[in-house]
């Protein structure tokens, strides 16, 4: 696998990833990795947001994600500080339990010319699931495509994740039909596509979808894990259903099951907290990469899967 | 150990980029015929997750699985991409004159005879 990992490219399609958490009534930093953006890492960690205030806040307000572009002139409150870091665009992933909020994930990314990739919010309507928003960096193309493309239950990334309501990675999204945008995937350079479902209350459906492609990755290692009780105590653990490594290949052998207690290691802290994670620069706890995003998917009130991407 | 070569059907029963199933001693065998009339015979199960490989789309000589879009070569039955896993493939032959389709079970007999042994 070596000749693999000499190539796998640096540069990636989103530049910040951060966790807000509800505290006496506002959102405050939880964790994140700003990369090298120090000034903006600043700004941020002494950010708070009350509800309806700034994208966090209207994530949380709205209980739906949501996807802002171009942040001047717009409710993003750290829009000064974005600027000089060259972040152009962010997505909010609000993370409910039932209806209480436990988190809301923000992710940020930069434009140019190159930059490829999506992150997508789809909702239903009408039977169907249409695209709500989305953020594409290069892929203008793909980014037409989608919007003039919807999915019954069942169908493509989105549908297959509404129909499991249950989060689900996609292998080579430009070869098969099952990914009806395969044809304009293939030629963005999309690779990889993880599906989540995003639970708020009220039960309208909303999926997100991450896609990564070859030159700009999200991320180079995905993992699904499910949760279950363990013992009669009411302990829960994860156990790793599927994933994609680009340095260690298949993560789904289904005769060894890969299981993590609760608070052990990310994926158990995430279990135990309920609460997503961003963590970086401690390869031993992200698989040998340098950064990891660990998010738990709720379904009826409870941790039902944990899904993780490593960069 | 000499092919027996079972007969099981004509190259037009088979949709271009698609395929057909046979049901044999050694489970489902799925059939594909490519855009450029290849046949090819592989078991009808991903090694992923045990995806229907019959039920998805056929391009060049590979299959795409339909559950997740994993990429199946069919001359050698192995996963592309990062993700490590094969699927049996079987001996088939195509009379270009006449367009009938031969199986041949040889290999997953003999297989089998040594998972006996
Ligand atoms: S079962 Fe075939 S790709 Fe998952």
């Amino acid at each position: 696998m070596s000749a693999l990992a000499a190539d796998i490219p640096t540069a990636t399609f989103v530049e910040v990833t951060e966790v807000w958490v509800p505290k006496d009534g506002r959102l405050v930093w939880s964790s994140g990795n700003y990369g090298a953006l120090d000034d903006f890492a600043a700004a941020s960690e002494k950010q708070s947001f009350a509800k309806g205030e700034g994208l966090p806040g209207k994530a949380w307000e709205e209980a739906r994600p949501v996807v802002l572009k171009g942040f001047d002139g717009s409710y993003f409150l750290r829009a000064e500080a974005a600027r000089k870091a060259g972040l152009t665009s962010a997505v909010a992933m609000p993370i409910f339990a039932g209806s209480d909020l436990k988190a809301v994930v923000v992710v940020l990314c930069a434009d140019d010319a190159v930059r490829t990739g999506a992150i997508e919010v789809w909702h239903e309507e009408a039977g169907v699931l249409m695209l709500d928003d989305g953020y594409y960096g290069a892929a203008r193309h793909f980014e037409w495509v989608s919007q003039h493309t919807h999915f019954p239950r069942g169908q493509g990334l989105p549908g297959g994740v509404w129909a499991a309501n249950a989060p689900m990675l996609m292998r080579d999204l430009g070869s098969g039909y099952r990914f009806i945008r395969a044809d304009s995937a293939g030629k963005a350079g999309l690779t990889t596509g993880l599906g989540l479902p995003i639970a708020v209350p009220g039960g309208k459906t909303f999926v997100l979808t991450l896609l990564s492609a070859r030159g700009t990755p999200i991320a180079h290692r995905f993992e699904l894990w499910k949760t279950r009780s363990a013992g009669p105590d009411g302990a829960k653990e994860a156990v790793l259903t599927d994933g994609i490594c680009q340095r260690q290949g298949p993560l789904w052998d289904d005769e060894t099951e890969t299981t993590v207690a609760a608070w052990q290691g990310p994926i158990g802290q995430v279990l135990g907290s309920g609460i997503p994670l961003v963590k970086f620069d401690s390869a031993a706890q992200t698989a040998g990469y340098a950064s990891m995003v660990a998010v738990p998917i709720y379904r009826d009130g409870a941790v039902a899967h944990i899904v993780a991407w490593y960069y | 150990m000499s092919k027996a070569w079972h007969p099981i059907g004509q190259l037009t029963d088979i949709p271009k980029r698609g395929s057909r199933c046979v049901a044999t001693p050694f489970g489902r065998i799925a059939v594909f015929r490519t855009a450029e009339d290849h046949v090819f015979a592989t078991e009808d199960r991903c090694p992923h997750k045990g995806g229907p490989l019959s039920q998805g789309i056929v391009h060049d000589a590979s299959v795409t699985c339909p559950l997740h879009n994993a990429v199946i070569s069919l001359e050698t039955g192995e996963m592309q991409g990062p993700d490590e896993g094969r699927v049996r493939t079987y001996a088939i032959r195509l009379d270009p004159l006449t367009g009938a389709i031969d199986l041949s079970l040889a290999e997953a007999a003999a297989d089998m005879t040594q998972a006996a042994e």
